[in-house]
């Protein structure tokens, strides 16, 4: 008994000791063995190793003592997934091992480790898996950093994707789920009355999601990296908030790491715009008598305190272009109490145009550097939601930061040699013009050509296929790019085929209305490996010096053929060192040139025009050449 | 011998198309079992019949809740007779009350009576099956009357038939007078008929005139007369008389709607399944025509069927996958389909793109990079484009292109709208597909053709100007559609869809849609359901549409809206309501055949003149002032008060009172609650200068079709009469 009460009493002398904010970590006895607990003067985070490393308690002073974790076992925060394996996955109930790697006061953090196996995907089989859950001392924000290190020799390709599922006020009910998205804020609804919005969003905008339980107004609020993000997603019916990152390629020995911060906050029924300086909760509603909208914001922090926010709203129609704007209104130490500005702007409630409102904001916090950003809020008008009924696209994308993504590259990059030659056929718009596909038949009759085809949608273009992992990559003879843009390639597949052609990979580049300059390969890291420097846009022009071919170099035995004005040719530079092996007059037609240990061959004629000289024999025999092997030393 | 006004009617007595079998035994009447829901009748004698339904209802509501669907089945015409049971059918609770179905049964054939009831939530009322039977007409009567077509044009020759029934044990000869009725109340006799039949025979009687120089809605009647003069029945049916499709179009999803076996759309299902359903329409096309199902839609269109809605409507091949829908398409069956439209006098249209969209097309960009638009950066502007399935999509194959479906479509491009060359291209295409097909009109989805973007030199096609652009894309619909008719007579109707806000950023070209009597259709009304809508509120939707309507009317076009995607029936109800009230012509989700009272779309046909004759037809501008109503609900009449000008210079003032929705908004009340119908509504009209008022009429299609004559008072310089009931739309006709 004694030395209970003195345990007791050292216990209180740390705690006054430290603070009343201090954060702390202890390990208790839980349902089923260890659980870690992760606690400052806001929060209570309970996390059990033994089921899934997930929060199976969590606990925000300001909601009282409402838990969130109602169903131990079947909910829980910051759950770890492999998209590749089916619902649960082999993590969703694993034994994890932890350490403490920070014990306090200003920050406790504790890592969590499990070795991912075969379970049926061997791909994911010795993935090691690390979040390290922390918690600073003051903060309401927990964060999670998930490390996955691929233990392997070789490299494996995994898809991370997180889970959280909670019952917010403390039942399943009158949840509400924001999620950003290129057609503004998508919401969910957890009773499922709008299954429209509900499940995925396919393109998000930004990398947040909230949650909101309508009555107390206690929600959640999670921020993750937009580079990596794929969907956002919420099973409404079992209240989950969830997203999925694309997959990513790990070379042996190697992690891919990213960071989600999540904060529980109170006092707002919407989140539609977040940052980690601020969080705004807006609402649009339209005067017909009047020939206005009415704009009501609620601010609040979200994390630190910011000593003022200067709020400027404007509104701008999508037919006609119309812009309004209302004066600015400012508001004053902007803490975790929300405060509301309201504002009106003129709209013309007669033609009742789809219009987006953008609300600038200036803010400073009490400390750090002042930020600006321009939430965006749509309004439908007559057209109601974002989304043109006679195509099914929106009416207005939101706008997005281009993602940039890192590559993870392994320490050596080196062609790989297959048994069988491996052609990748990156196809756009005129790829079967060109014939490549026969051409490889016939030269290389048991060759394997891999296909990857372009696709644009209303949120634009991109490949269904590419081997974003060098190991893959590297063991292709031959790629061919035909007739695609920098869009659709993105900055990471064009940063590895710089890499390919560097380390010894061949590299055959086609035109047509979607290449060189039209693609705007001008200036990027595949430029650099090109033998000719592209023009800008519209290049793709009448040949302007029509004529008879001259063929020279690796290509000296393929006949002449006769380009007339109506043969549609990219206009680009050759570069120096590289050699024009085809041309007409002063205009090359087919140009090589050595990058790195590696090859790249332009064919800068196209099938477009009066008269196709792909469908020629002079173009059969310079393919049949290309696929061979080399044409420059 | 003038052909307008001589009726051309081959009568005749002798020739009979539709005898009764020869031996076919009376049949008595049958019945099942008290509760039973179905009555399985086996085959039946060629006749007419009625077949009661007797029904009880716990309780009464003000709610047009469905509680039951009364069906006549025939083989391959299910629903041949069909009745919709909802709480306002009935006049007393826990009362057995019998519902009347008469039926012709025009061939020797299994009957089937079905009672199909409604699974409705507990707090609705219940409603229970007493006892099916079905008897032969006790009597002389009609089976049907058949106009031939739901639409003819002007100057055609008209044929259809009448049946006439002898129900008794006894020979009759009787006289059937055959007429038309048109207008407001105009009546043409076409002759009378001797008639004698034998014991339960059914017979055909054949009728044939010209259709002449007027337009609108018709009715064909006919009246049963027996030796002395006396009426035994009368039957009538409605149909239209227009050269202009739009004008009096109505395309419904309903039976009688669709051609059987038709093509449409089909998973890239395998050729051979499509031959199959190709040889079944045929086989339907080598008999008559029954008649049966008249639902009056009157026009079908067939929608994403092509290749290529741009350079390639005219397929050389004899199947293909759709561009738009990826279906499987072919050739014969969609000439097979069209035969069938036209036979029952429906019209078909093609539904095409004012641009690129679908399979081949870019064999046409490697000749013609000219003809397109391109972006900033000098790229083909592809707004939609999958390049695997581009290559699939191209040639039949086991694969198809189905299972792409959810991903972009093959290549949606754009043209250089600013040549007319290119524009030229698609008029042919079209002009190629007419004669392949027969279509008789186009609609456009998607608006009109786009001047966005560059040309392949890098000039912005509209050099920057938004008038420009506006000038550039109206002068491309007016090519199209001066060569269109050019080519194949001013029969043949354009339209679009292109809802009334994109005027704001092309009003020459959304003008330019609209006049010579072209279809302007409206999509954004489907989404109105939705509680996000601004239109969600009914007060809010019939504001906007009515806005519309008018600036399409003004014009001298034809207005078109969508239905509600999802809805309730009272929704159901009221979408139709509104739609006609308005001028407006239906589209899909409005659908007339399963209403709880009148079927509008017949009331609409028939009475077409006094709505869609956008020319003579205008709104009364001076409503508020010059009538009066007065009812013991609140009516909503000032948005669908008219003045017309008839052909015979008369001026009638048509006042449509409207019992409105109880719910505030669209989709809001799965107990479909309504108002209880308005009683003694007053209606007065102010005279001015010229008028004389001589009758006042109501026209009703509830609860069943009606035009009576009203009492008129007259009091100082206004006239006024008294609508006893109005459920939900009824027209007071001053003339």
């Amino acid at each position: 008994m004694k030395k209970l009460t003195a345990a007791g009493a050292l216990l209180l002398l740390i705690w006054t000791c430290v603070g009343a904010n201090a954060a702390s970590v202890e390990v208790v006895k839980g349902r089923d063995g260890d659980h870690v607990v992760l606690r400052n003067a806001l929060l209570r985070v309970e996390v059990n190793p033994n089921d899934g490393a997930k929060v199976e308690s969590f606990l925000f002073a300001p909601w009282g003592d409402k838990e969130i974790v109602v169903q131990k076992g079947y909910q829980g925060l910051f759950a770890d997934h492999f998209w590749q394996e089916y619902w649960p996955g082999q993590m969703w109930a694993a034994k994890y091992t932890y350490k403490i790697v920070s014990s306090g006061p200003e920050e406790v953090a504790v890592q969590f480790s499990y070795l991912a196996q075969d379970k049926g995907v061997p791909q994911v089989a010795g993935i090691l898996v690390e979040k390290t859950i922390s918690l600073r001392e003051g903060s309401k924000v927990v964060r999670d950093s998930v490390r996955l290190t691929n233990t392997n020799k070789d490299g494996r390709s995994v898809g991370y994707w997180m889970q959280n599922v909670a019952w917010l006020g403390g039942d399943s009910k009158t949840d509400l789920y924001f999620r950003p998205s290129k057609r503004g804020i998508s919401v969910a609804d957890s009773e499922d009355t709008n299954p429209v919005d509900a499940g995925f969003v396919r393109n998000p905008q930004a990398g947040w999601m909230a949650a909101i339980d309508q009555p107390t107004k206690q929600g959640l609020v999670f921020f993750m990296d937009y580079n990596d993000l794929w969907f956002l997603y919420n099973c409404t019916g079992a209240n989950t908030m969830e997203w999925q990152y694309e997959a990513v390629a790990i070379p042996p020995g190697k992690s891919w790491q990213t960071e989600v911060s999540l904060v529980p906050i109170s006092g707002l029924d919407a989140v539609t715009f977040a940052s980690p300086q601020v969080l705004m909760s807006a609402k649009l509603t339209e005067d017909k008598a009047k020939s206005q909208l009415g704009l009501s914001t609620t601010f609040m922090a979200t994390e630190l305190p910011l000593a003022s926010l200067d709020v400027t709203p404007g509104l701008e129609t999508l037919f006609t272009n119309h812009q309004e704007a209302a004066p600015v209104q400012k508001l004053e130490k902007v803490g975790d109490t929300p405060q509301t500005l309201s504002f009106t702007l003129p709209y013309d409630s007669v033609k009742r145009e789809p219009a987006v409102v953008r609300v600038g904001l200036q803010g400073k916090p009490a400390a750090g550097e002042a930020f600006t950003a321009t939430p965006e809020l749509w309004f439908g008008g007559s057209m109601s939601t974002n989304t043109n009924m006679t195509d099914g696209g929106p009416f207005y994308v939101f706008p997005a930061a281009p993602k940039v993504r890192h590559l993870l590259k392994p320490d050596t990059i080196a062609r790989i040699h297959a048994a069988q030659p491996q052609v990748l056929f990156l196809k756009g718009l005129l790829s079967p013009s060109y014939r490549v596909a026969p051409a490889v038949r016939r030269v290389l009759p048991n060759a394997q050509i891999t296909e990857g085809y372009m696709y644009a949608g209303v949120f634009g273009p991109t490949l269904d296929y590419f081997p974003y992992d060098y190991e893959k990559l590297m063991a292709f003879d031959l790629v061919v790019l035909s007739d695609l843009s920098r869009a659709a390639l993105g900055d990471t597949a064009m940063e590895m085929l710089g890499d390919y052609v560097t380390h010894g990979g061949r590299l055959l580049v086609l035109g047509g209305p979607l290449g060189y300059g039209n693609g705007g390969y001008r200036g990027t890291v595949l430029d650099k490996v090109l033998p000719v420097e592209s023009g800008g846009p519209f290049d793709l022009q009448p040949c302007a010096t029509p004529g008879l071919t001259k063929a020279s170099g690796a290509l000296a035995a393929v006949a002449p053929y006769e380009f007339t004005a109506q043969n549609l040719v990219h206009r680009a530079t050759v570069r120096p060192g590289a050699q024009a092996l085809l041309q007409v007059g002063t205009t090359p037609i087919v140009v090589a040139g050595a990058f790195g240990t590696g090859e790249t061959v332009c064919v800068l004629a196209t099938p477009v025009g009066a008269q196709d000289w792909c469908a020629s024999r002079q173009w059969r025999e310079t393919l049949e050449k290309i696929v061979a092997g080399r044409l420059v030393p | 011998m003038n052909k307008v006004t001589t009726i051309i009617l081959a009568l005749a007595a002798g020739l009979l198309l539709g005898a009764l079998p020869s031996g076919a035994a009376p049949v008595g009447e049958l019945s099942g079992p008290p509760g039973q829901t179905q009555l399985a009748a086996g085959t039946l004698p060629a006749g007419v019949y009625e077949a009661t339904f007797r029904l009880q209802v716990n309780r009464l509501e003000q709610s047009v809740t469905p509680l039951a669907t009364l069906n006549v089945n025939v083989p391959g015409y299910p629903q041949a007779a069909l009745k919709q049971i909802t709480p306002l059918s009935f006049t007393a609770a826990n009362t057995p009350t019998d519902f009347v179905v008469r039926f012709d049964n025009f061939a020797a054939q299994n009957v089937d009576l079905w009672a199909d009831v409604k699974k409705v939530d507990a707090s609705a009322p219940q409603l229970t099956v007493e006892k099916l039977s079905l008897r032969p007409l006790p009597g002389v009567g009609l089976g049907v009357v058949w106009p031939g077509k739901i639409m003819y044009k002007r100057q055609e020759d008209a044929q259809g038939l009448v049946a006439v029934y002898n129900g008794t044990a006894q020979p009759q000869a009787v006289t059937l007078r055959l007429a038309l009725e048109s207008d407001l109340q105009r009546r043409r006799s076409l002759g009378d008929v001797p008639v004698k039949l034998a014991p339960g025979e059914r017979r055909e009687v054949p009728v044939k005139w010209n259709t002449g120089a007027e337009q609108w809605g018709f009715a064909l009647v006919a009246t049963l007369a027996d030796a002395a003069g006396k009426t035994l029945d009368e039957g009538r049916e409605y149909f239209s008389v227009s050269d202009n499709m739009w004008a009096v179009g109505i395309t419904q999803q309903q039976r009688g709607s669709n051609v059987p076996n038709g093509p449409g759309p089909n998973p890239s299902s395998p050729v051979s399944q499509i031959q199959q359903a190709e040889d079944q329409l045929a086989a339907v096309l080598a008999k008559p025509q029954p008649p049966v199902y008249w639902n009056y839609t009157n026009y079908a269109e067939y929608y994403a069927w092509a290749p290529e809605d741009f350079f390639n409507l005219a397929p050389s091949t004899d199947h293909w996958y759709s561009g738009t829908g990826n279906y499987t398409m072919s050739k014969r069956h969609l000439q097979l389909a069209i035969q069938y439209l036209h036979r029952r006098g429906m019209r078909a249209e093609t539904y095409t793109n004012p641009f690129v969209i679908g399979y081949g097309s870019e064999k046409i960009f490697e000749k013609h990079p000219e003809w397109f638009a391109y972006q900033a950066d000098g790229q083909l502007a592809l707004s939609s484009y999958y390049e695997k399935k581009l290559e699939i999509g191209e040639h039949l194959t086991t694969e198809g292109p189905w299972g792409l479906q959810l991903s972009p479509y093959a290549l949606l491009t754009n043209i250089n709208a600013s040549r007319l060359d290119v524009i030229e291209q698609h008029v042919q295409q079209l002009v190629k597909s007419h004669y392949m097909f027969g279509w008789d009109g186009v609609r456009f989805d998607n608006a009109v053709y786009p001047a966005f973007g560059y040309d392949w030199q890098g000039h912005k096609i509209d050099g920057g100007s938004p008038a420009r652009k506006d000038q550039i894309e109206a002068q491309a619909w007016r090519y199209l559609r001066q060569r269109l008719q050019q080519e194949l007579g001013p029969i043949f109707a354009v339209g679009t869809n292109d809802d009334y806000e994109f005027r704001g950023r092309n009003p020459g070209a959304w003008d330019e849609v609209c006049k010579n009597g072209g279809l302007l259709m409206e999509e954004v009304p489907r989404s109105s359901y939705s509680p996000l809508s601004v239109n969600n509120r009914w007060v809010d939707y019939i504001a906007r549409y009515h806005e519309a309507g008018e600036a399409v009317r003004a014009l001298g076009g034809h207005h078109l809206t969508i239905g509600f995607d999802m809805k309730y029936p009272v929704d159901h109800l009221y979408s139709n309501v509104l739609t006609y009230v308005d001028r407006t012509h239906p589209y899909a989700n409005i659908n007339s055949d399963d209403l709880p009272l009148g079927n509008y779309a017949a009331f609409i046909t028939r009475y077409s003149a006094l709505y869609w004759d956008v020319e003579h037809v205008k709104l009364l501008p001076d409503a508020e002032q010059r009538v009066k109503v007065a009812a013991s609900g609140p009516v909503w009449w000032k948005d669908y008060a008219c003045v017309r000008q008839t052909p015979e210079g008369k001026r009638q003032y048509l006042i449509n009172l409207v019992n409105p929705p109880a719910q505030e908004r669209i989709y809001s009340d799965p107990t479909n609650k309504v108002r209880a119908p308005l009683q003694n509504v007053a209606v007065s009209l102010t005279l001015q200068a010229g008028d004389q008022i001589t009758a006042a009429y109501l026209l009703s299609a509830d609860p069943t079709m009606t035009r009576t004559a009203l009492p008129l008072t007259r009091a100082g310089n206004a006239v006024s009469v008294t609508v006893p009931t109005v459920w939900f739309w009824s027209l007071v006709v001053f003339e």
